[in-house]
């Protein structure tokens, strides 16, 4: 690194002779001609920056002479994006335009980002709008290759990209949101009991309020080595910061009400109406209701969203902004509120508080241009109580709450009864960032440098899971134990990036653009779980012709497995030992119970996926624009998982003569004899980086331009889209055909080749939309169609030998193919002819035959849908929209299966927004 | 109105009344049924038989001439269920094969489910019957539906099987089989799809470590939990099983059982931890109870028809049986489905099935009374045919005909 870092220097050093001159912008409104402030302004491809002050006034120093591109944003205005030649300095005034449906110009679909850097759609704050968005779960129907419909709120929405598995936790678990510069943890996430390998913990993205947002940035290509801490891919979400007028807004449909208000005020002025200090302070309220369905209203969820930011510039160099936000959510679900209530529900509250500051200084130095700084900090409080009655099931109910290694007298119910089970989990993070950004220039060529550290620290301080009352448990079995979350150590992570921009024009209007990085990521570098991980990132774009560009990729991307995977919860197993009820009523129940701890999951490692991608841009006459590319997530150590075999014996017993009980319950056996000895099999509950996950794909993107005639502008956009999966767990079964008596003292375990059986799912999908945009009406309509021609799902179990069997002292035994024709014996031993005097299984029953690997394939099915906004002079505004505009739900069966399903169901949906600016 | 648009009127309504054809309305039907012996009683009397035809509740009844035929006149069409059956005498049954019968009345039945009869016909629809040996043992009680306990959760641990000995002698039903259909969603094998074949996910026996003796009339009681279900479900659908005469062991802790009842030996289940009776709430739930000097446990296990994994079933040679009957599904619109019968005709040419699609009502499938000895012993109704030997109560009490 030290090497690297003095080549660059010296590199730089050696190109200090060229002439650098300053750039001087003074922004104001058009209409009312007002500075506007705390706008931003960007030299690219340099990435030099300033942010204008109180006066509207920006100052960007030293950009060697050569030709750029300037951009200048701000919170509800129209970028500007001009080309500089620059030999000189240079004075500008700039004018902004407030965004508005009487310009010509109206964003309501996904743009695609510029070349040479991730691969990612960019969702403005109009397509927001458009789309009538309440949560970001919605934005995200905008990418390509997303299924269009309407999102839930009464279930948990969690992040997936380029995955069309929904189990596939990894990619959820690994699917990055950063909000304002600081990525939503989700490492202090811990769940109480085993593994289970569709639990996910993703970021719930109801949490975030749309209204709220002015961009989103849905990276799915290689993302740049700033971000870390993610497999699949990452969300930017960047919030409004910037004065705005008053903005009201109501949207009620069928299933949810949404309301908000939001400004965005100048603090500090003085009574000349002159700016000394001061800043911007933004804030909005917002909140959402959603019933599932609005007939049987047995679920809701409920959210509050309130938050503050505060732009300032401390001095002329250093601008900082700080934001601060809490948002509550409530889920329910119970009975209908018209039938009889039997005191079952459940309900969950989510608290979040955070704090975000986000420092940018301008220093202006060689090697130090910008420097800038994040320092997050997020707390959640997360509650959910869920009540309902014990059920017998077969007639006895035995409450076991040992949560130590014996034999234990326990207590037992024979009727139902109303429980409650609490968990209380209190997820932490802190997040410091600093990175410095500088550039140099030489002739032709341009670079950009990014380096910066990160630190972040997980941790939970939740009491974990409980039971109202321990003696009534919800979960009166193996996995209902308590379990605190605060006893779990928290996790650190450090990690260090460094990244090149390089650009070069080796022709007029042609350049070169790579995008070199590497980020390396050390998890609890002082502990016995520490994890380290390298990943290196490229992205290159070449431009070609002035109409044919080439771009590809290459790059990792870690994911540390993050508290609950790392520290799973204790491996509990009970066994009957006694079952003891005669009529007089002096009976008595006893469990043996195991009780196994892993410390901590031992060899975890990173989940690192692999990006591959190749694309092609093409810029057609007449402004259409076509890219297309194709790409490869490979994931071969996801979390899941691990087998790993521990046998005990315990005895049955058929009375309890001999036993003696203490005061805590626990049984001494004695002189008591078993009337059978159980050989119990049971594993660890270690996780591992067990499960493998391919996901490749052709994504297409058609811009074909405006047709002026009908002001209508035509987007195309697709996927073809494959994710593949299988686990890498080792494969073994109970034997075939056991005789029945050995059924709880199964005395070996046969043994399969692994990664022989895969899951698959296949998509291709094509989206066309119509967005006819009349200034002169400040409306826009949008249609959008959307085919579903393939989708395609296959369970792929393949026939198979038996390899070895595990004997139950874990001894392993070696199956050769010419043992096939032979017999394993109860005593776990193989014998080639039938074994006299002891039972047996024949080990071509063991033989695992497949044959019907048949891929399901689902019916072609469409959905069109309608959005209509539109602006009543500059103060208030409505805005319509019908998802399945033609209520096609029609019933098709699928290519394995005569029965007719419902298709499309729960996309029919229709709803109205109203806003106010004042 | 002038004449001639009266006479067009007329003719207009004239010529639309002789567009109606009454014919096309529904008409009374007449059909013809013939009884069919199989091939070596074919020279049995056939006369004097009653076919019964039944609709719902309905039953139309007709008795066949000498050739076996019984003509049904001005009946609505739709689908009946035909069916018939008879005693045949010990005597009877030698006279026509030649074997000697001894101690033994034989049984005639044949059945047709929801056939089509929609026009007349003069050609007889043929109807075929079996005939089999009246058992002495029958399965006259299942109670496989469980119930709702006082918080309206389900309680399915009072579930019984009632055999009954329906003969006057007496019996030793040690060493006997139970062996429950297997219950797979898809049927795993229709009946003919392996030759005199039924598969079963359990078999329990009855143990033979001393001789478990039925008096005439007597009965059997075998439960997965001998305990007063009274008690603990509180219901009037549960009942008091302390006097049961064999309980299935729950080996996993989850069932209450007595100590004090001997336990039903269980030699195969499907399932490898399910050691109790695993009568599925809502059906189906065929039965069948067998005897045989074979070893049962090493008896073939196979897959699903045309399956090579998943659950693996005992196949059950017909000849073994003694009394099967056919438990099916109902469903909540179309009723039962004849398809997924599990049985063969010549064990139980019907079927029977509970009310509710879905369980926990409480009902019992129980086999009907025929008639009553002079000295107050019950006979049970067992005509091979469990649409017309049993029914469906919630109040029957065990061991309550």
């Amino acid at each position: 690194m030290k090497r690297i870092l003095t080549l660059l220097l010296f590199f730089y050093l050696s190109h200090l002779t060229a002439t650098a001159h300053n750039i001087s912008i003074h922004l104001t409104e058009k209409a009312t001609g007002e500075p506007i402030i705390m706008a931003t302004c960007v030299v690219q491809p340099l990435g030099s920056y300033a942010v204008t002050d109180m006066e509207g006034n920006a100052k960007i120093k030293d950009i060697p002479q050569g030709r750029y591109e300037l951009q200048v944003s701000y919170v509800g205005f129209e970028p500007i994006k001009m080309v500089l030649n620059i030999n000189k300095d240079l004075s500008l005034k700039l004018k902004m335009v407030e965004s508005s449906l009487a310009l010509q110009e109206v964003t309501v679909v996904a743009r695609q980002n510029a070349a040479g850097t991730s691969t990612s759609s960019i969702v403005g704050r109009q397509a927001i709008d458009h789309l009538q968005a309440t949560s970001l779960a919605d934005v995200m129907q905008l990418v390509p290759g997303a299924i269009m419909g309407n999102a839930d709120m009464t279930s948990t929405q969690q992040l997936q990209l380029r995955e069309l598995s929904a189990n596939n936790i990894t990619n959820r678990f690994g699917a990055g949101i950063v909000m304002d510069g600081v990525p939503m943890s989700n490492n202090g996430q811990v769940a109480q009991g085993d593994f289970s390998s569709t639990t996910a913990f993703g970021t719930d993205m109801r949490q975030i309020a749309a209204d709220d947002i002015e961009e989103v940035e849905v990276i799915r290509g290689i993302p740049s080595a700033e971000y870390g801490d993610l497999t699949s891919g990452l969300v930017v979400v960047h919030s409004k910061i910037g004065v705005t007028p008053w903005q009201v807004k109501g949207k009620v449909n069928p299933g949810q009400t949404n309301y908000s208000l939001g400004k965005g005020l100048r603090l500090g002025t003085t009574a000349d109406g002159r700016q000394a200090r001061g800043g911007v302070l933004n804030f909005n309220v917002d909140y959402a209701q959603a019933w599932g369905d609005p007939r049987q209203k047995t679920r809701s969820f409920n959210r509050y969203n309130f938050s503050v930011g505060y732009g300032a510039d401390l001095t002329r160099r250093w601008h900082t902004d700080t934001k601060v936000r809490y948002s509550l959510g409530r889920d329910w679900s119970g009975n209908d509120p018209d039938a009889i209530s039997d005191g079952t529900e459940s309900k969950s509250t989510q608290q979040t508080f955070s704090l975000t500051h986000n420092g940018k200084l301008t220093l202006d130095r060689k090697l130090a241009r910008n420097v800038s700084y994040t320092v997050g900090l997020t707390l959640t409080a997360n509650k959910s109580r869920n009540t309902s009655f014990v059920g017998t099931g077969t007639g006895l109910i035995p409450i076991i709450t040992a949560t130590e290694t014996g034999y234990w007298s326990i207590p037992w119910k024979n009727s139902s009864y109303l429980a409650t089970g609490i968990n209380d989990s209190r997820p932490g993070n802190v997040y410091l960032k600093v990175s410095d950004a500088f550039y140099l220039k030489k002739g032709k060529t341009n670079q950009r440098f990014k380096v910066g550290a990160d630190y972040k620290y997980d941790w939970n301080a939740g009491k974990g899971y409980y039971n109202e009352d321990e003696q009534l448990p919800l979960r009166p079995n193996s996995d209902g134990r308590p379990r605190a979350f605060s006893d779990i150590p928290g996790l650190h992570q450090l990690a260090f990036y460094a990244e090149d921009n390089f650009s070069w024009q080796y022709a007029k209007n042609r350049n070169l653009r790579v995008q070199l990085g590497a980020r390396f990521t050390a998890m609890q570098p002082f502990d016995d779980v520490r994890t380290f991980a390298l990943s290196p990132r490229l992205n290159v774009s070449l431009e070609l012709t002035e109409w044919l560009s080439l771009r590809g990729g290459i790059g990792l991307n870690a994911k540390t497995p993050g508290l609950s995977y790392l520290y799973p919860d204790k491996h509990y197993t009970d066994r009957v030992a006694l079952n003891y009820m005669p009529q007089n009523g002096n009976g008595m129940l006893v469990y043996h119970t195991n009780v196994y701890e892993v410390a901590y999951s031992k060899d975890l490692k990173n989940a690192t996926t692999t990006k591959i991608e190749a694309g092609i841009d093409i810029r057609l006459p007449g402004d259409h624009k076509m890219s297309v590319l194709v790409y490869q997530d490979r994931t071969p150590d996801g979390f899941g998982n691990v087998t790993e075999y521990r046998t005990y014996t315990t005895g049955y017993f058929a009375t309890p003569a001999g036993m003696t009980v203490d005061n805590s319950g626990r049984v001494d056996i004695g002189s008591a004899i078993p009337t059978a000895t159980y050989m119990n099999w049971t594993t660890t509950g270690r996780v591992g980086n067990t499960n493998v996950s391919v996901n490749r794909g052709v994504e297409f993107d058609f811009d074909c331009g405006r047709i002026e005639a009908i002001n209508t502008a035509v987007y195309l956009s697709g996927a073809w889209q494959e994710s593949k999966s299988h686990s890498k767990n080792l494969v073994s079964t109970t034997p075939a055909k056991l005789p029945t008596a050995y059924a709880l003292q199964v005395p070996f375990k046969m043994v399969y080749p692994s990664e022989l059986d895969y899951s698959r799912y296949r998509r291709f999908v094509n989206t066309l939309r119509l967005v006819t945009n009349i200034p002169a009406l400040r409306m826009v309509a949008s249609f959008t169609g959307q085919v579903i021609w393939h989708n395609a799902t296959l369970s792929y179990l393949a026939s198979k030998n038996p390899v070895g069997w595990i004997t139950s002292d874990l001894a392993w035994h070696d199956l050769s193919s010419d043992m096939l024709g032979g017999y394993l014996g109860m005593d776990g031993n193989y014998y080639a002819t039938v074994p006299e005097g002891i039972d047996y299984v024949a080990i071509t029953d063991q033989v695992i035959k497949s044959n019907d690997n048949n891929t399901v394939k689902n019916p072609v099915t469409w959905n069109l849908s309608f959005r209509l906004t539109k602006e009543f002079g500059k103060t208030a505004g409505l805005s319509f929209y019908v998802n399945n505009a033609l209520f096609y739900e029609p019933f098709m069966s699928s290519s394995t299966t005569s029965t007719l399903t419902q298709r499309n169901t729960g996309t029919y949906s229709f709803g109205v927004e109203l806003f106010f600016k004042l | 109105m002038t004449i001639k648009k009266k006479f067009l009127l007329l003719s207009a309504i004239l010529s639309l009344c002789s567009c109606v054809d009454f014919d096309d309305a529904t008409q009374p039907i007449s059909v013809k049924i013939q009884i069919q012996m199989p091939d070596g009683l074919k020279a049995a009397d056939i006369s004097g038989k009653t076919i019964s035809l039944s609709l719902g509740s309905q039953q139309i009844s007709a008795v066949t001439d000498g050739a076996g035929i019984a003509t049904f006149n001005n009946i609505v069409p739709d689908n009946y269920d035909i069916s018939t059956s008879w005693t045949m005498t010990a005597a009877v049954y030698a006279k026509l094969t030649g074997t000697h019968a001894e101690n033994a009345t034989y049984t005639v039945a044949g059945s047709l489910n929801t056939q089509t009869l929609a026009q007349t016909s003069e050609t007889p629809l043929t109807l075929p019957v079996t005939v089999a040996k009246d058992q002495q043992l029958l399965i006259n009680r299942v109670y496989y539906e469980g119930s709702k306990d006082l918080n309206n959760r389900n309680y399915i641990a009072g579930k019984y099987i009632e055999l009954y000995n329906n003969s006057g002698n007496a019996v030793d039903a040690a060493g006997l089989y139970l062996a429950l259909m297997e219950t797979e969603s898809t049927i795993a094998y229709t009946p003919g799809q392996v030759k005199d074949t039924v598969f079963a996910k359990q078999v329990f026996r009855i143990p033979t470590d001393t001789s478990v003796k039925i008096l005439p009339g007597g009965s059997l009681l075998l439960v997965n939990s001998a305990i007063d279900h009274t008690l603990t479900a509180q219901n009037s659908f549960e009942r008091n099983l302390l006097t049961a005469d064999f309980e299935a062991k729950d080996l996993q802790g989850r069932t209450t059982n007595n100590p004090d009842t001997p336990a039903l030996e269980l030699v195969f289940s499907t399932y490898s931890t399910l050691t109790y009776m695993n009568l599925v709430q809502g059906g189906p739930a065929s039965i069948v109870i067998f005897q045989t000097d074979e070893n049962v446990a090493r008896w073939p296990q196979v897959y699903a028809y045309g399956k090579t994994k998943g659950n693996m079933f005992m196949k059950i040679p017909t000849s073994a049986i003694i009394d099967g009957v056919e438990i099916l599904k109902n469903k909540a619109q179309t009723g039962p489905d004849i398809n997924t019968k599990r049985l063969f005709d010549y064990t139980d040419a019907g079927y029977t099935y509970c009310s509710s699609a879905s369980g926990y009502s409480g009902e019992t499938v129980a086999r009907k009374k025929a008639s009553e000895t002079s000295d107050g012993r019950v006979i049970l109704q067992d005509t091979n045919n469990s649409l017309n030997d049993f029914y469906t109560s919630t109040t029957l009490q065990i061991r309550e005909y």
